[in-house]
C-alpha cells in the first residue's frame, strides 16, 4: 500500500477514518513522517484535520486551551505564555519548532516530550471528542488512544512559580539527557506551599516525582531545606539508557539538576 | 557544585599519503585553442577543495594566473588513474603529478613561445600574469594567449603534459617491522583548556590553541577551513562521538543526528590556529598532507586537561559525562 | 497510487503538479520540479540540510507533506539570487569560506535568511541559535556564523566563548628551507566551487535524476551472528512495484576483498549474504521496485530463516582459544601478517631498556567506534548507457578503486564501467569502501534501468564502515632526567566482521608507533581483530588518531610520574632531522620541537629557555 494523506475539515470525520486500519494521526508529522520515511510500512493512510480549534489559543481568566496542532514556535512567541516559553523553545532547533506540535510531543517517546514534561507539572487536562482525560491517565495508556486528542487546557502558573529545566548534550539543541518542570508555591514566609513536578527521560514517558513534591512541602528553597527532597528525587524512577546516557547517569545527575532547578 | 579548570598538552605527528606507498596518481594538462589550460584528473573533491588547489598548482608551475585553469576531475572516461583522496595524500600525490604534467605542457609552450620571438626557450620566463618575457628584456614578449594559438593553428604543436607520481611500495620487513611508511610527516601541538562540572562530569572546552607545521600553505584561507573543521572535530572525538556507545556491547547505537553527537554551534570552543611551513622534500611546492592530522592533537590535549581539572584519568574514548562522573565517584570513594 | 495536485509557488513562480499523495515536500521539489537545492541529508529531521522557507517560517521539507503546501510561497536556496546577483548572505559565505563540501549550505542560508529576515542584526548567540537545527561536518560552524554576522552586518557586542581568531602564519620558522616567491601558491584564491554550494547549484551526484529510475533498499541481517536457513523472497517478488530482487547467487564473484588491488587478502567478505551472516545490518538481500516505498514494502515481506549463532563482541573475548570464529575466511579472529598474528616492530631491547628505567608506567588505552557522519550519505546511481555500458555517478572517495572491485565482483571488463564523481558530500574516509556501487550496476545490468541505491541517515550511522574501537597497550621505562628509554606498544584493531581496509590501518599504527620520540629501545605489535560487529574501515587518521591519543595522554602521565611540566618533558624526546625511528627509517622535516615552541608562546606556557632554544635540525647541526 502506498502512503496517502487523507484531510478532513472536521475532527469528527478524522476520528472516524482513523478507525480504519493502516491509519495514522498526522500532526506536525516530525516523528510520524520520518518514520514513513525510514520504512514503517505499517501506516499507509496519514489524516489530519484542519479545524480550525486545532490551531486555537486562548487564554482567558487565568485558564489556557491551547489546540492539539499548535506548534511549540507559536507557544514560545505567544505572549499570555511566556512563563511557558522556556519549555516550548526547549524543542528542537527553529524548524522543528515550527512543526512540533502539542499533540505529536503528547505521544513523542522518551528522550523527546520536553513539553509534555511541563505539561505534566501544570496539571493538564486533554479534550477529546469523547471528553477529557487528566494528562497522568493519558500518559498510563497512550498507546491504547487512537482518539485525536483536541486541545490540552491548564491554569497559568501564579507568576514566578514556573520552572523548567532541560539538560541536554548539545548547544543550543540537543534532545534531553532529562527535563524537569516544576510549579512550586511558597508562602509569604518562603516555605514551600505547593509542588508539582515532573521529569521527562526519568522512566519511558514524562513522570511525577511524588516524593520530592512532598519533601519539598514545607520547606524553604536553599540547600538545607531541599536536601531531603533531593535524597528521595530518584523514588520510583526507572530512566531510558539511550545513546545520550545509562539510565546509572540519568539517576545519578537528577538530583544535582533537580538542586539548581530549585535554587536558581 | 564546583566547576574546575585544566590545561592539557598534546604533540604529533602524521604521515602523508597511503603508507609504505605504491599509491600512484595520474595527471594531464593541455592548453586550449586560446591558452586556457585543462587538469584532467579522477581524484574525488570531497569538500576540502581539491579543485581549487590543482588549479592552483598548475597555474603556479605554468605560470599563468588560476582562473585561466580548468580542472576536470572524477571521470574515470576522461581522467587518468588516480589511487583515491585518502590518506591525507590529495594534494601531495596529484599535486606532484600535476607539477610534472603542468611541467612538460610549460616546456611545448616555451618553446612555441621561443620560435615565435625568435629566442631560446630557455632564456624566456612567464610574468604569471599570461605574458611570456624574454629574461632581462622584458619589452620583447609575447601572450599566452598568442602562444596557444600558433601552436594550435600554425606550428601544430599539442601544449601538453603527462604527470604521474609514485611513491614505489615498501614492504615491511617481517621480523623487525624496517619500512618505509612515509615520506613526509605533518606536526602539530594542541593546548587545550576545559572546565569540568565535577558534579555532572560536563566539559567544556573553553579554548584550543593549535599550531601546525604543514609544509606549506598553497591556500592559506582553505587551509584555515581544513584545520578549524578539524580542530571542531577532534574536541568531537574526544568527548562526543561514537557509533556504539556501550562498547564492546553493541546496543543503543544512535541512528541519527540526535544521537549522534558532535559540538554544536553553542559548544565551540575559542579555537586559534597557527601555522609554521617546513617544506617537505617531496611535495608538492612543500605541501604535507594537514587534512586528517589537524583532528588528532585535541584528543590527548583535551583528556590531559581534564585530568588536570579533576584528577581522574579516562583513557577510553569518547569521554563523556558519565565516565568522568564514575572516574570521580571511584576516586571519592578511595 | 493516488494522485493530489498541489499549487504554491515556488521562488515566486507559480508551480502546479500532481504528485503521489504522501510525497514530501523535498521529493516534490527534487525529484518532480527539479529544484535540487534542498539536499537530504537524513530524511530524519535530523540535519537541516532540506531546510526551506514556508510562508516565512523555516521547514523542513523532508517532514513536511507536499500537498499541505497547497497555496503556500515556499522559498528555497536557488531563489536567492537574482538575475546572477547573489544575495548578501550568499556573498557572505564566499567571503568567509564558509563552505568546504557544500552539502549543508542550502539549508544554513536558509536557516540564516529567516533570521535575519525577521532579526536583522542578530547577537552571536541568536546566530547560534538560528542554526541550531542544521549540521555541518566540515567547517565546525565558526565561519557559517561568521558569515551570517558578516552579512548581518552586526558586530557581535558579545565576544562570547567561540569567537575565533583568524588563522596565523608564522614565516620565521623554517625561513632558511623557505622561498616566498610564488604567484599563485600561497595565495588565499577564493574557492572555484562555492559558488555552486551557496546558489545550490553545485550538482551531487543524487541531485540526478533519470526516468523510470528504480529504488535499492537492502534486507538487512536482524542478528549479530546467525546461519541462514532459508530464504523465501516469494511474497516479495509479487508485490506491486517490485522489479527484481537479488540473492547471493546473482553475484558473479560474490566473495571478495577491496585490498585485493594491493594483494592484501583473502577475499573475506559477501557483497550479499550467503549461508551466514557475521554482523547485524549485513545485507541479505536487495530488493528494486520502482518506489522506495514499494521496495519498503516488498522488503518487509522478504522471510529469512535464521539460525542464530554465538556471538563475540570484545576482541579479548575474540583473540581467546575457543571463541566463536567470526569469518571462515581468516579462520581465526585476526589478520594472518606475513610477520605473523600481528605487525611487528622490533628497535633496540626492550627489556634492557626497562630494566635500566628508574620507572616502568604500563596503561591501557580504549576507543569506540566513530562515524564519519558526512552530511551527505554514501550512495550511487547507475544508468545503463544502451550499448552495454553502465554509467555510475557516485560519492565514492576513490573512483577507480571502486572501479576495478566492482569489475572483479561483477566479472565485467572495466571497460563497461564508467565513473563519474568528485563532488562528495563530506567523506572523511567515510567513502573508501566499496559497498553501494557493484550491487546498484548488477541491478542495473539485470533490469536494464537506472538504479538508485543510497543509505539512509540510519544506515550511514550504524551500517557504513565506522573507524575501529581500539585498544592500546603502552608500556613504557622512563628515567628520572626525563629519557624515555624504551616502549612497547601492543595495538588491536576492531575489524569488525570484515577486513575492509583494517590490515591496513593495523599496520599503519606499527609504522607510526612510538610516535614523533626518539626511543632507543621499541617493540611494537599491531593486531587486526574480527568480532561480530560493523566492519570498521578508514577514517580521518586512519591507524594513528587513537594512537596519538594513547601516546600523549600516555607522555602526560610520564611527566607527572616524574614530577616534570608535560611541555619541556616532551621536548626532551622531541625526534630531530637524523634521529633513527624505530621502523628504521632516519627523520628528515622534522618540525615537532618548533610546534612546541610556538604553542609555548601562544598558550603562555613557559618552558625553559634551552627548550627555547632547541632546533629540529640534526643535533649539532
Ligand atoms: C531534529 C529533531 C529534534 C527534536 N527535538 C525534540 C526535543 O528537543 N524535545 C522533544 O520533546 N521532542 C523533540 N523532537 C520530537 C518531535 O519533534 C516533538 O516531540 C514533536 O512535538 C512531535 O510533534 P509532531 O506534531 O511533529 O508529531 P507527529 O509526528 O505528527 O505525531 C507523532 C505521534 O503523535 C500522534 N499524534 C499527533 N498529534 C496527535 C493528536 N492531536 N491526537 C492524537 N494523536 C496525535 C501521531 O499519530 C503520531 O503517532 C525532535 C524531533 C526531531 C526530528
Ligand atoms: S532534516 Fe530533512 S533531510 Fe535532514
Ligand atoms: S560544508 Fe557543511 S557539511 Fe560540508
Amino acid at each position: 500500500m502506498a502512503l496517502a494523506l487523507q484531510t478532513f475539515s472536521t475532527v469528527k470525520d478524522a476520528n472516524a477514518a482513523l478507525k480504519a486500519a493502516g491509519t495514522r494521526y498526522l500532526g506536525g508529522g516530525t516523528l510520524a513522517v520520518r518514520a514513513a520515511n525510514e520504512g514503517d510500512v505499517s501506516v499507509s493512510s496519514f489524516i489530519r484535520s484542519t479545524e480550525p480549534s486545532l490551531s486555537a489559543i486562548t487564554v482567558s481568566g487565568g485558564k489556557v486551551r491551547i489546540g492539539a496542532s499548535v506548534t511549540m514556535a507559536a507557544i514560545a512567541r505567544h505572549p499570555d505564555l511566556s512563563s511557558l516559553s522556556h519549555a516550548a523553545h526547549a524543542v528542537g532547533g527553529p524548524a522543528i519548532r515550527n512543526m512540533a506540535t502539542v499533540g505529536g510531543n503528547l505521544f513523542a517517546p522518551a528522550p523527546y516530550g520536553d513539553f509534555t514534561v511541563a505539561l505534566l507539572a501544570l496539571d493538564a487536562t486533554l479534550s477529546t471528542d469523547g471528553g477529557d482525560l487528566p494528562i497522568e491517565t493519558f500518559l498510563v495508556k497512550r498507546e491504547s488512544i487512537h482518539a485525536i486528542v483536541t486541545a490540552v487546557g491548564f491554569s497559568l502558573p501564579a507568576e514566578g512559580s514556573f520552572r523548567f529545566l532541560k539538560v541536554s548534550r548539545i548547544k543550543p539543541k540537543g534532545i534531553s539527557v532529562l527535563s524537569i518542570a516544576a510549579v512550586l508555591e511558597q508562602a509569604p514566609d518562603g516555605t514551600v506551599s505547593s509542588a508539582r513536578i515532573a521529569l521527562g527521560c526519568m522512566a519511558d514517558r514524562p513522570m511525577r516525582a511524588t516524593a520530592t513534591e512532598k519533601a519539598l512541602l514545607g520547606r524553604i528553597l536553599t540547600s538545607h531545606g531541599i536536601a531531603p527532597a533531593l535524597a528521595v528525587a530518584n523514588d520510583g524512577t526507572a530512566p531510558i539508557t539511550d545513546p545520550l546516557a545509562s539510565a546509572w547517569y540519568r539517576n545519578e545527575v537528577l538530583p544535582v539538576h533537580l538542586g539548581r532547578l530549585l535554587l536558581a | 557544585m564546583a566547576i574546575r579548570r585544566g590545561r592539557g598538552v598534546a604533540a604529533i605527528n602524521y604521515p602523508t599519503g597511503m603508507n609504505l606507498g605504491g599509491d600512484p596518481t595520474q595527471a594531464l594538462v593541455h592548453s586550449t585553442p586560446t591558452g586556457n589550460f585543462m587538469v584532467t584528473l579522477s581524484s574525488v573533491d570531497l569538500g576540502q577543495g581539491m579543485k581549487q588547489i590543482m588549479a592552483q598548482i598548475c597555474a603556479e608551475t605554468i605560470g599563468v594566473p588560476t582562473d585561466r585553469v580548468v580542472v576536470d576531475t572524477a571521470d574515470t572516461d576522461t581522467g587518468p588513474h588516480c589511487m583515491g583522496t585518502f590518506a591525507s595524500r590529495g594534494t601531495h600525490r596529484a599535486g606532484n603529478a600535476v607539477i610534472q604534467a603542468a611541467r612538460e605542457a610549460r616546456q611545448v609552450m616555451l618553446e612555441v613561445a621561443a620560435e615565435e620571438l625568435e629566442v631560446n626557450a630557455s632564456d624566456l620566463e612567464t610574468d604569471g600574469q599570461g605574458n611570456i618575457l624574454v629574461k632581462g628584456a622584458p619589452q620583447k614578449s609575447i601572450s599566452i594567449f598568442d602562444v596557444a594559438l600558433s601552436a594550435h593553428f600554425k606550428r601544430g604543436r599539442s601544449i601538453s603534459g603527462r604527470g604521474m607520481f609514485l611513491i614505489p611500495r615498501s614492504y615491511p620487513e617481517k621480523e623487525t617491522g624496517a619500512m618505509k611508511p612515509s615520506t613526509c610527516y605533518a606536526h602539530a601541538c594542541t593546548v587545550a583548556e576545559v572546565e569540568v562540572d565535577d558534579e555532572t562530569g560536563e566539559v567544556t572546552v573553553l579554548t584550543v590553541k593549535n599550531v601546525f607545521e604543514i609544509g606549506r600553505a598553497l591556500n592559506p584561507k582553505m587551509v584555515e577551513q581544513q584545520l578549524v573543521g578539524g580542530s571542531w572535530m577532534g574536541i568531537s572525538h574526544a568527548l562526543y562521538e561514537t557509533t556504539e556507545p556501550y562498547y564492546p556491547n553493541r546496543d543503543h547505537g544512535g541512528t541519527d543526528f540526535n544521537q549522534y553527537l558532535m559540538p554544536g554551534p553553542g559548544d565551540l570552543a575559542q579555537t586559534e590556529i597557527i601555522v609554521l611551513e617546513r617544506p617537505s622534500a617531496d611535495g608538492p611546492y612543500g605541501a604535507k598532507g594537514p587534512g586528517e592530522m589537524c583532528a588528532n592533537p585535541q584528543i590527548p590535549a583535551v583528556a590531559n586537561a581534564v585530568f588536570d581539572a579533576v584528577g581522574v584519568r579516562i583513557d577510553t574514548l569518547p569521554i563523556t559525562p558519565e565516565r568522568i562522573l564514575r572516574a570521580l565517584k571511584a576516586q571519592a570513594s578511595n | 497510487m493516488a494522485k493530489v495536485s498541489v499549487q504554491f509557488t515556488l521562488n515566486g513562480a507559480e508551480k502546479a503538479e500532481f504528485i503521489d499523495s504522501g510525497t514530501t515536500l523535498l521529493h516534490a521539489l527534487r525529484d518532480k520540479i527539479g529544484d535540487t537545492s534542498p539536499k537530504g541529508g537524513c530524511h530524519q529531521g535530523t540535519c537541516g540540510a532540506c531546510s526551506v522557507i514556508i510562508d516565512g517560517e523555516l521547514r523542513l521539507s523532508c517532514l513536511t507533506l507536499a500537498e499541505t503546501c497547497s497555496g503556500a510561497a515556499i522559498t528555497t536556496t536557488s531563489g536567492l539570487s537574482e538575475g546572477g546577483v547573489l544575495h548578501p548572505l550568499q556573498r557572505a559565505f564566499l567571503d568567509a569560506f564558509a563552505t568546504q563540501c557544500g552539502f549543508c549550505t542550502p539549508g544554513m542560508i536558509m536557516a540564516a535568511k529567516v533570521l535575519l529576515d525577521h532579526t536583522p542584526n542578530p547577537s552571536r548567540d541568536e546566530v547560534v541559535e538560528a542554526l541550531s537545527g542544521n549540521i555541518c561536518r566540515c567547517t565546525g560552524y565558526e565561519p557559517i556564523i561568521q558569515a551570517v554576522l558578516t552579512a548581518a552586518r552586526s558586530n557581535s557586542q558579545n565576544a562570547a566563548r567561540g569567537e575565533s581568531k583568524k588563522m596565523e602564519l608564522r614565516k620565521s620558522y623554517f625561513a632558511d628551507q623557505r622561498k616566498d616567491d610564488l604567484h599563485e601558491i600561497g595565495q588565499p584564491r577564493p574557492r572555484s566551487d562555492s559558488p555552486g554550494h551557496v546558489t545550490g547549484k553545485t550538482a551531487y551526484f543524487a541531485d540526478r535524476n533519470f526516468p523510470g529510475m528504480l529504488h535499492l533498499k537492502m534486507v538487512r541481517s536482524p542478528h549479530h551472528h546467525a546461519r541462514i536457513l532459508s530464504i523465501d523472497i516469494s511474497e516479495a517478488e509479487k508485490h506491486p512495484g517490485v522489479v527484481k530482487i537479488l540473492t547471493a547467487k546473482d553475484v558473479p564473484h560474490n566473495v571478495y576483498t577491496i585490498l585485493i588491488l594491493i594483494q592484501i587478502g583473502p577475499e573475506d567478505e559477501t557483497v550479499l549474504a550467503d549461508g551466514k551472516v557475521r554482523w547485524k545490518g549485513e545485507a541479505v538481500v536487495a530488493v528494486l521496485a520502482e518506489t522506495e516505498r514499494a521496495a519498503q514494502e516488498a522488503a518487509a515481506k522478504v522471510k529469512v530463516d535464521y539460525e542464530v549463532l554465538p556471538a563475540v563482541f570484545d576482541m579479548e573475548e575474540a583473540l581467546k582459544p575457543g571463541a566463536p570464529i567470526v569469518n571462515e575466511y581468516h579462520g581465526r579472529n585476526y589478520y594472518l601478517y606475513d610477520s605473523g598474528e600481528c605487525r611487528k616492530v622490533r628497535f633496540g631491547d626492550v627489556e634492557a631498556g626497562f630494566a635500566s628505567a628508574d620507572h616502568v608506567l604500563e596503561q591501557t588505552y580504549q576507543s569506540s567506534p566513530i562515524e564519519h557522519a558526512p552530511t551527505e550519505t554514501t550512495g550511487c546511481i547507475v544508468a545503463p548507457e544502451g550499448n552495454d555500458r553502465f554509467t555510475c555517478y557516485t560519492n565514492t572517495q576513490a573512483m577507480f578503486f571502486t572501479l576495478d572491485n566492482a569489475s572483479i565482483i561483477l566479472q565485467m571488463p572495466g571497460n563497461r564501467l564508467h565513473f563519474v564523481g568528485g563532488t562528495v558530500g563530506g567523506g572523511f574516509g567515510g567513502k573508501v569502501d566499496v559497498i553501494v556501487e557493484p550491487i546498484a550496476i548488477l541491478g542495473a545490468k539485470l533490469t536494464g534501468r537506472p538504479v538508485s541505491f543510497i543509505y539512509s541517515r540510519a544506515e550511514e550511522m550504524q551500517i557504513s564502515s565506522p573507524r575501529a574501537a581500539e585498544k592500546v597497550v603502552i608500556k613504557d621505562g622512563v628515567m628520572k632526567d626525563g629519557r624515555i628509554v624504551a616502549r612497547k606498544v601492543t595495538g588491536y584493531t576492531d575489524a569488525g566482521a570484515y577486513s575492509r581496509h583494517s590490515p591496513y590501518g593495523a599496520q599503519k599504527g606499527a609504522g607510526h608507533y612510538p610516535g614523533p620520540y626518539t626511543i632507543p629501545n621499541v617493540w611494537i605489535d599491531t593486531y587486526c581483530v574480527y568480532t561480530n560487529r560493523t566492519p570498521s574501515s578508514a577514517m580521518r587518521g586512519f591507524g594513528v588518531t587513537i594512537g596519538d591519543f594513547a601516546l600523549e595522554v600516555q607522555m602526560d602521565k610520564l611527566a607527572r610520574l616524574i614530577g616534570m611540566d608535560p611541555l619541556e618533558f616532551r621536548f626532551i624526546n622531541a625526534y630531530r632531522d637524523g634521529d633513527m625511528k624505530a621502523h628504521r627509517q632516519p627523520t628528515e622535516g622534522a618540525a615537532l620541537i618548533e610546534c612546541m615552541q610556538e604553542a609555548s608562546r601562544a598558550a603562555n606556557w613557559p618552558v625553559a629557555e634551552k627548550f627555547m632554544a632547541m632546533s629540529s635540525y640534526a643535533k649539532g647541526a
